[in-house]
């Protein structure tokens, strides 16, 4: 089940297992390297330890050898720096030692035997060095001190003290270290193993993993090739390889098999092909034999047939082909004589109607000479319009010249009748002047009129004197008289004149209110002459456009009389074409006259009159159809009026 | 006066012609003093409706009467053309105001003719008699009369 399954995956999804299978294992190997690595790097970390660990207690061994060291050599010297110098070994052994302590403190049994050393090398110092030096400063007890340090003294006892736990310790490092070079070279080992393994079990999945792809993709595509081939040679018996698979290689066997079934199915039919192209031979040469036999009839037929046509070709429409036919010709006989009826049926329509037609044509000829002559009076009847109209537009370019004129004479007249306004002022100034100078005279006149009221009073006092003074004063009384006539005259002159300046200033104030109202009739004519004045401006202004206006009437009249003129001309070739219709339809109907078509066709000039029984009601219809088309045409134009009757009667002499 | 007025018939004298509104008066020229022209009166308490007032006269006091109110003729206030006739009547000197001083006429008494009797006693008093003189009618006043009679008398 799990063969065909994965038989039934599209190869790319294959090669991508096949791949995936082989990462998988390449990172299985280095998963296991990776970890091996890691075990390597923890031993290697522990050997160090257990070697720094060495070296410090073979330093702390060697700061205890320079203690004892300079002890001997305090002995030998009693110099007190030597005594110093092991102090300072002492100090350096204690860090030394203390150092170790931290690097062993994996083990227990090794701290409680370097604190027994510590313990030991104090007591040492402090039993030899410090006993020792205070025994060797006393010269008396020096040799003690000697002895102290000799052979089996005490120096050497407490000694191996210090030295027998330091060794202990120094063993159980020394083991460690072998122990984890042991481990180290087991670890290496496996390692080394796991690796080859690893490459092993890869090698033999890539190759199992090659095998089965070639087996599962290159062999069926081979197998394809070499079917396809055969089959590309024609070979469709070959059975097509691997049709039940359902990757891509299925899918292209079942494609090859479509090419197979294809092919098979072509040569199926080329078979049957051939086949018919058999039974057709045969049919043949069967239907070569009954041709033949139809030939014969056929050579009568045509005989029939060829005379039936030497007299339609003699234009003789009456003829029909009266012998038998040989039954498949039967038919074509009496077509042909049909064709023969409907052709003859034709030429008496085309008879009648070309005889109505002849008569139209005729019409159209007198209407044609009557829209001609009519469109020739027309043209002349425009070209005096077009005069008549020259001299209308001259005219009122003459009234508009001399409402501008008016205009101009007009404005003129305005500005007289304004100067005059200020005319008029003046002389109401003036009159107003005379006015004062009136009044300035009045009272002149009121002084002498006084100065002759005071002579005349002095005249009568003169008189009165005179005739008190008796015939002495006759003389003065006749001056004093004289006096008195001379102020009256004075005071009756003044008193004329008064009365004549009164009425100067009446006369005066009369003429001003005269003066008055003439400034307003004056001011009155300027504001009509001024109304005048556009009145006149207006008349100029539809003068000119009534010349503007004359002027378009004046174009369209000529365009029309341009037109009438083509038109004339148009007429006159609509005249000259309606005479060669007229005479075309009579040569048509001496063509159409040539045709033998019975009774109907022998009297070409009235066949109407005489219609075929058969024919009758259409040859009435036509004649119908023609009279009212006259006289519709005879209302249309008034051009067309004196055919008219014409048309009428003939139509009546039809019926 | 009188005296004169009855002496020669055919005596000659001369007169002083005036008007007043639209009648003419004269008086004889040896009783006018002097003719001037009208200056305002000075109006005196307690006087008649005639007597216009006083006026100075060279120093002197000069009583107006307006004469046509005395005469009982329509009056109108006097202007500077009115005229001041000053006249002795007996030893007084009054001034008489009158519309104006037409004429000096000479003339005789034969020319004077009698105030008809259709006229009042009044009338009588103060005209003595009529001229008809040129169409005009001029009528001769009596001056002794122009005063009342008891300033006459007491004059």
């Amino acid at each position: 089940m799990a063969d065909v399954s994965f038989n039934d995956w599209k190869i790319s999804r294959k090669l991508a297992a096949g791949f995936a299978l082989m990462v998988m294992v390449i990172m299985a190997t280095g998963g296991i390297t990776f970890y091996n690595l890691g075990q390597l790097t923890a031993a290697r970390g522990q050997l160090t330890d257990s070697k720094l660990a060495l070296d410090t207690l073979g330093r702390a061994e060697f700061f205890l050898a320079r203690q004892e060291n300079s002890f001997r050599g305090f002995l030998i010297s009693l110099d007190p720096y030597y005594l110093e110098r092991a102090k300072s070994h002492q100090d350096n052994f204690k860090k030394t030692m203390s150092e170790v302590r931290t690097l062993v403190a994996g083990h227990p049994e090794s701290v409680v035997q370097i604190d027994a050393a510590v313990k030991a090398a104090d007591e040492w110092y402090a039993q030899v060095v410090d006993g020792g030096s205070a025994l060797a400063m006393n010269p008396l007890t020096y040799s003690d001190a000697a002895t102290m340090v000799g052979q089996s003294g005490l120096a050497d006892e407490l000694m191996t003290k210090v030295e027998g736990p330091m060794e202990a310790v120094l063993k159980v490092e020394t083991a460690d270290v072998a122990a984890a070079t042991e481990r180290l070279a087991t670890i290496n080992n496996q390692t080394t193993a796991m690796i080859a393994a690893a490459l092993a079990i890869a090698a033999a999945v890539a190759a199992i993993l090659g095998w089965m792809l070639t087996k599962m993709i290159a062999t069926p595509i081979n197998s394809m090739t070499s079917a396809m081939r055969r089959l590309a040679e024609g070979d469709s018996s070959v059975e097509v390889p691997a049709r039940g698979r359902k990757d891509e290689v299925g899918e292209m066997a079942e494609a090859v098999q479509v090419f197979k079934d294809a092919a098979i199915e072509k040569a199926r039919l080329e078979s049957q092909t051939d086949e018919q192209r058999r039974q057709t031979e045969a049919e043949r040469a069967r239907n070569e034999a009954e041709r033949a036999a139809t030939a014969q009839e056929q050579a009568k037929v045509v005989a029939g047939l060829a005379s039936g046509l030497d007299h339609l070709a003699r234009g003789d429409l009456t003829f029909r082909i009266s012998e038998p036919f040989p039954g498949d010709y039967v038919k074509l006989r009496d077509d042909f004589n049909a064709a023969i009826s409907q052709l003859q049926e034709a030429m008496s329509v085309v008879a009648i109607n070309v005889r109505a037609m002849r008569s139209g044509a005729g019409e159209i000829s007198q209407a044609a000479d009557d829209l001609s002559r009519r469109t020739e009076q027309q043209a002349a009847s425009l070209e005096e319009t077009a005069a008549a109209l020259d001299e209308i537009t001259a005219t009122v370019r003459k009234s508009a010249e001399g409402a501008k004129q008016a205009s101009a004479v007009v404005a003129t007249s305005r500005g007289d009748a304004e100067k005059t306004g200020h005319v008029v002022g003046d002389a109401v100034q003036a009159m107003s002047e005379i006015e004062k100078s009136s009044e300035q005279i009045t009272q002149i006149i009121g002084v002498i009129d006084e100065i002759a009221f005071q002579t005349n009073l002095l005249a009568l006092n003169a008189g009165v004197e005179a005739a008190r003074a008796g015939d002495a004063g006759r003389g003065f009384a006749v001056v004093a008289s004289e006096v008195r006539a001379l102020a009256q005259r004075s005071a009756d002159a003044a008193k004329e004149i008064k009365s004549l300046i009164s009425a100067s200033s009446q006369q005066v104030a009369q003429g001003v209110g005269l003066v008055g109202e003439t400034g307003k009739a004056l001011e009155r004519i300027v504001s009509q002459v001024a109304e005048i004045d556009g009145l006149v401006s207006e008349i100029a202004a539809s003068a000119q456009e009534q010349a503007t206006g004359l002027h378009q009437v004046n174009t369209a009249v000529n365009e029309m009389d341009r037109v009438t003129q083509q038109n004339a001309a148009m007429v006159e070739e609509t005249t000259a074409a309606s005479h060669s219709l007229a005479t075309e339809a009579e040569s048509l109907s001496q063509s159409v006259g040539r045709f033998n078509i019975g009774a109907t066709g022998e009297a070409p000039a009235a066949p109407a009159s005489r219609p075929a029984p058969a024919r009758s009601s259409r040859g009435e219809s036509f004649a119908n159809r023609h009279v009212p088309q006259m006289k519709n045409s005879s209302r249309d134009g008034g051009a067309a009026r004196r055919p008219e009757p014409v048309a009428e009667s003939e139509g009546w002499e039809e019926f | 006066m009188t005296d004169t007025v009855t002496q020669g018939v055919a005596q000659r004298r001369e007169l002083i012609a005036f008007r007043i509104g639209d009648q003419e008066f004269c008086v004889d020229i040896m009783s006018v003093r002097e003719i001037r022209g009208w200056a305002p009166a000075t109006p005196l308490p307690r006087t008649p409706s005639f007597v216009k007032g006083v006026i100075n006269l060279r120093g002197a006091v000069l009583p107006i009467i307006d004469l046509g109110a005395r005469l009982g003729l329509n009056t109108s206030e006097p202007t500077a053309r009115h005229v001041i006739m000053v006249v002795h009547i007996g030893e007084r000197t009054i001034g008489l105001l009158v519309d104006a001083v037409s004429d000096i006429i000479n003339m005789s008494d034969d020319l004077v003719q009698p105030t008809p009797d259709v006229a009042s006693d009044q009338v009588k008093t103060f005209v003595k008699g009529l001229f008809a003189l040129d169409g005009r009618m001029v009528s001769l006043i009596a001056l002794d009369r122009v005063l009342p009679e008891t300033e006459a008398e007491a004059a």
